[in-house]
């Protein structure tokens, strides 16, 4: 396949990789975005069946108003030196050159492992309304909600949208906790009109705080789940279980360009530059905190690869006021996960790529001596889903990434080798 | 645009509208195990955008598709227990 460069290289097409490289085309500057799903817009602005509207199709107009490369189905794989990345795309790979890249990979859903979370019907929260924007059908099905944050409601108000009966949202965080989240968010405009939608949405739904799904029962798939709230334990009937741990930023690709990290996310400066030169970093891969922190995020990127310093510069007191906004959601959600650390027991699989059991690995001091003797995390998804759920469960690090970060055919990479010679 | 498109799992047609992706058209089917994993176990869909791979298939021949992140195309054939 043909090499490509372009200037500016956005990876991720989400809110802040969109708004991204909508800054950085309208200063003229020649720009590709690469996103590893079919559509542009991430998973906030996932659309159904595939047709898009309001704020992502008005930042998709104009990118395509600006002449800029939108490359959908095409995965970072690795970064290669010279200022290059390898891609993926139709299990073909391919290099990117560039002068500057934006990285904007987003967040995913932390999962924490419970007896049963592996049989079929259980499924993360934001995942359960990613397949159904996708097509799946769940009118009539019996539904609950459960984990932790905000995504919950959004969850639920959409189920029930598409004709689920949900049958309740258990969140784990107490009530005075969410109450006082939901007073600090009425600070933000546009936040009270959002809740006050959700409200009326999710009307008729038992919301219980203070509850989690503590087991989830069935032969071949889901039929029943165990919920304990305020400490009492009932079973109810269900076809469906949506259950996330609210987010964790995507932190494979910032790896693979060696940029610095804390627990929170990518470590980008008010510039939103990374510690790898001509690397940048928006939206969520830098601290889980909203689509209205990633747009503006996306902006201060595009317009400091740009070289536009000061017009960067404009935007920096509105982001200051949405960072508040973050560090009260992760001081609301999942700020007390003890009780969770004891759902698992010594059979129940943390890592369902290598099926490796907690009783297998809990005696372990860190990820890389479990992986060594256990394979944890070493199978398709290379700890995506274990690895948050190992540092829920026992506080350990971040597993280290190695390219390539998707499972790649061998003679994709021998291609390569053809390349560099 | 078509209204429906026809696609085949495990050598049996069905039909679904344009826009689904493999994984959704596969559960609205009645698919419960998606594929085996190492001790045996059916496994389905998890995350819904391609981060647990639990949701992989065989697609027109190529093994370790990620269902959910492939929309249905016409006469497309996917195949479980990989």
């Amino acid at each position: 396949m043909a090499k490509k460069r372009t200037e500016i290289l956005v990876i991720g097409g989400g809110p802040a990789g969109l708004a991204a490289a909508k800054a950085a085309s309208s200063h003229g500057k020649k720009v590709t975005v690469i996103d590893e799903n079919p559509d542009f817009g991430g998973q906030i602005w996932r659309a159904e069946k595939r047709v898009l509207s309001g704020k992502a199709k008005e930042l998709l107009d104009s990118l395509e108003k600006n002449g800029v490369e939108m490359l959908a189905s095409c995965t970072c794989v690795a970064a290669l030196p010279d200022k290059r990345i390898l891609a993926l795309s139709n299990g073909r790979t391919f290099p990117i050159a560039y002068d500057k890249a934006i990285i904007a990979t987003g967040a995913r859903e932390r999962f924490i492992p419970f007896p049963g979370w592996t049989l079929p019907g259980v499924y993360g929260a934001g995942g359960l309304q990613a397949l159904v924007k996708g097509g799946f059908d769940v009118s009539g099905k019996r539904i609950v909600v459960a984990g932790t944050g905000p995504l919950l409601l959004a969850v639920a108000a959409y189920l029930k949208k598409k004709g689920g009966n949900v049958l309740m949202i258990a969140e784990q965080a107490p009530f005075h906790k969410i109450l006082g989240f939901g007073m600090s968010a009425l600070r933000i405009r546009g936040k009270l009109a959002e809740a006050w939608q959700l409200r009326k949405e999710i009307r008729g739904i038992p919301y219980r705080t203070s509850s989690i799904v503590t087991e989830a029962h069935g032969e071949y798939s889901l039929t029943e789940v165990s919920i304990r709230s305020s400490g009492q334990d009932s079973r109810i009937g269900c076809d469906l279980l949506g259950v996330g741990w609210h987010l964790v930023p995507d932190l494979e690709v910032p790896d693979l360009f060696g940029c610095g990290l804390s627990a929170r996310g990518v470590n980008a400066d008010r510039y939103m530059r990374t510690s790898v030169d001509e690397v940048y970093s928006a939206g969520e891969t830098n601290l889980v905190g909203g689509v209205e922190r990633a747009l503006i995020e996306g902006e201060i990127a595009g317009l400091s690869a740009a070289g536009k310093r000061k017009l960067a510069r404009s935007l920096h007191a509105k982001w200051d006021r949405l960072l508040g906004f973050s560090d009260r959601m992760h001081e609301t959600f999942l700020s007390e996960p003890s009780e969770l650390r004891k759902l698992a027991t010594d059979d129940t699989i943390v890592c369902r790529c290598e099926d490796v059991p907690f009783g297998r690995i809990k005696y372990f001091e860190c990820f890389n001596k479990a992986k060594l003797q256990t394979r944890l995390g070493m199978g398709s998804c290379q700890g995506r889903v274990c690895g948050a759920a190992c540092e829920a469960l026992f506080e350990w690090d971040r597993n280290s990434v190695r390219p390539p970060i998707v499972p790649v055919r061998v003679s994709e990479l021998a291609n390569l080798k053809t390349e560099n010679d | 645009m078509a209204e429906t498109v026809t696609f085949k799992i495990d050598g049996t047609e069905h039909e679904t509208s344009p826009g689904t992706t493999v994984a959704a058209a596969m559960l609205n089917a009645g698919v419960t195990a998606f594929r085996t994993s190492v001790t045996g176990e059916p496994r389905a869909p998890l995350c819904g955008m391609g981060i647990c791979f639990e949701c992989r298939v065989k697609i027109d021949g190529t093994e370790n598709v990620r269902s959910c992140l492939e929309p249905v195309r016409e006469g497309m054939e996917s195949e479980t227990g990989g």
